[in-house]
């Protein structure tokens, strides 16, 4: 079965394949290729808004738009990219999208990370746009050649007619004038030699290392780090609070008091852990401050008891049963398991007159951006939200309040003093 | 000032004597590659070597690592050479990866001693280092491919 996939320019924009008139193949050499999240380069530069790059120098840089969390996106979207776009495996490398409409995910409608949705979601729209690039670098070469591009042929990298060669680096200036095809046609999956194949994980080099960038290692010089004493219920409140203590120990910069309990501002992690165990909160518990693990375990143990909903059903169980020679009753329990991630919750905030910059492992930029957008008191736009590595997600990264990220801009906004602010969450699943 | 060998470079830093050695290495050195999970040495992602041996850096206080020999991560090989890294990357160990620069400190630190480690003698001196993705089988796998890679003469 061929697929043909007939789409008209404008179609292909709102696929998100690109905006702004052309698919990026731009000039980009080695020294653009860094990822927008570096840690020491906070002011790194927008990067562009589309989902692949192709050097003058043949590197490959593929935009993935969803967050890496150990579940392999980093490497199975490219293979998507790559599969159409009949390039050089060894050549691509990964960047994470910033913040952006083109980037929301197909079905949900904003961008964000989960439910296992993003190789199906991403499957069609990831080979579209590496069979785009592919059709506009053999364009490029027919157009160089004088040539039908029909008798060109693309492979591994390389555009070829009859002996004569060039390079997809050779053909990247160029390509980027091409015309975005109207129609492209995506492979066969019998011809298929990247998708379905093993293929390394290509974030594990860095992972092995210790050079990869998660959100708890950016820094800047003059970052404050900053720990928030929670209610030790969920929901609950301080009431009141001394900081006396807190602010007695060296290197506690401030205290402050955000919606969610007691910040300690410190000029590095130590001073902050100190200070807020000096901390005196009074607690205010809140509505679920009755809540407990054997309290939820009748509750459940009550409703089991309740006509379930059925998920399927064939013949007639009940007479079966009714006349089985033997039955048998067991009872299934599993633990709650927490959305509890390896890395802490952190975020990093530098937030300026008109401006805020943020670096977080996060599956939720979108409402991220948005709610530190809200409390800043900035415009969407106003807000660069920096994906990195996630040290686990399970969807604790992707919270509908956008809990650690609101809590980071507060806390900046309070300190009210120009400079950045490292938030990690540590008593706070 | 507290004097540090780490990676084999010396360094002077200005701290509290009862800080953990983990946040020198982390906020002091800028050595990010050692990670912080928990604080009380129950999840391992912090392992470092002290003179050889595995450590878990968030609860050992900087004052009790001076005069010693520190490796971290970035230091195990210059370019991710270590028969551990090589059988990491091979076997496609990590996930998530925030757990891994503590697994494979501790997995270096049981091959230097252990050449030919046996499945109870990698479960009992990995036992230590949580893993939140689950890659426990490919660790296991790893150190065994390590440990061969190391009698085919691959350095330690």
């Amino acid at each position: 079965m061929r697929e043909i996939v007939n789409f008209s320019r404008r179609a292909f924009l709102k696929t998100g394949a690109l905006i702004g008139g052309g698919l990026v193949l731009g000039i980009v050499g080695p020294a653009n290729g860094t990822r927008a999240y570096a840690a020491t380069v906070p002011e790194a530069p927008f990067i562009p808004e589309a989902f692949v790059r192709i050097g003058t120098d043949g590197a490959i840089t593929i935009i993935v738009n969803k967050s890496e969390m150990g579940q392999g996106v980093y490497t199975s979207l490219p293979m998507l990219v790559a599969e159409e776009l009949e390039c050089n495996w060894s050549k691509i490398r990964v960047e994470a999208a910033p913040v952006d409409p083109v980037y929301n995910h197909t079905v949900f409608g904003m961008q964000m990370t989960g439910g296992s949705t993003s190789v199906p979601t991403e499957w069609e729209r990831m080979r579209k746009v590496g069979a785009a690039a592919r059709e506009m670098l053999v364009m490029a070469a027919a157009d160089t050649w004088k040539v039908q591009k029909e008798a060109c042929r693309a492979e591994n990298g390389v555009v070829y007619h009859g002996t004569k060669k060039f390079t997809y680096g050779q053909l990247a200036t160029k390509a980027s004038g091409m015309p975005v095809p109207a129609n492209v046609q995506l492979k066969d999956p019998s011809l298929f030699k990247i998708i379905g194949k093993p293929t390394h994980r290509i974030d594990s080099p860095e992972k092995v290392n210790g050079r990869a960038v998660f959100g708890i290692d950016v820094t800047a010089p003059g970052t404050m780090i900053v720990l928030i004493a929670h209610c030790p219920v969920f929901g609950g409140k301080a009431k009141s609070f001394s900081s006396e203590k807190a602010r007695a120990v060296p290197g506690v910069k401030d205290v402050v008091q955000i919606a969610s309990g007691i910040a300690v501002v410190g000029d590095n992690f130590w001073s902050a852990y100190k200070g807020r165990n000096a901390l005196e909160v009074v607690w205010d518990e809140g509505p679920l401050a009755g809540l407990s693990t054997s309290g939820m375990r009748k509750e459940y143990a009550a409703l089991v008891q309740n006509p379930g909903i059925a998920a399927r059903k064939e013949g007639d169980p009940e007479k079966a049963l009714g006349t089985a020679a033997k039955t048998l009753t067991a009872e299934y329990e599993v633990p709650f398991l927490a959305h509890a991630a390896m890395e802490p919750l952190n975020c990093f905030v530098d937030l300026r007159a008109g401006s805020c910059e943020i670096w977080t492992g996060t599956q939720s930029q979108t409402a991220d951006r948005d709610a530190a957008a809200q409390i800043a008191g900035l415009k969407p736009e106003a807000v660069k939200l920096h994906t990195a590595f996630l040290g686990g997600g399970f969807g604790r990264r992707a919270n509908p309040h956008s809990d650690f990220v609101s809590q980071s801009v507060q806390v900046a906004k309070a300190v009210k003093k120009p400079g950045y602010c490292q938030h990690n969450c540590v008593n706070f699943l | 000032m507290i004097s540090l060998k780490v990676n084999g470079k010396r360094y002077e830093v200005d701290v509290s004597d009862d800080t953990p050695l983990l946040w020198v290495i982390r906020e002091n050195l800028g050595l990010t590659g050692t990670k912080y999970g928990c604080g009380m040495a129950q999840c391992g992602a912090c392992t470092l070597h002290v003179d050889g041996r595995a450590v878990r850096s968030c609860v050992t206080p900087v004052s009790a690592a001076t005069g010693r020999e520190i490796v971290t991560i970035e230091g195990l090989s210059s370019d991710g050479s270590h028969p551990a890294q090589r059988a990491w990357i091979e076997e496609d160990v990590p996930q998530c990866g925030y757990c891994h620069s503590g697994q494979i400190m501790s997995a270096a630190a049981l091959l230097s001693v252990n050449p030919k480690p046996s499945d109870a003698d990698i479960d009992e001196a990995m036992s230590g280092n949580i893993c939140r993705c689950g890659t426990y089988q490919r660790i296991r796998r790893a150190i065994h491919r390590a440990a061969a890679i190391m009698a085919q003469g691959g350095r330690k």
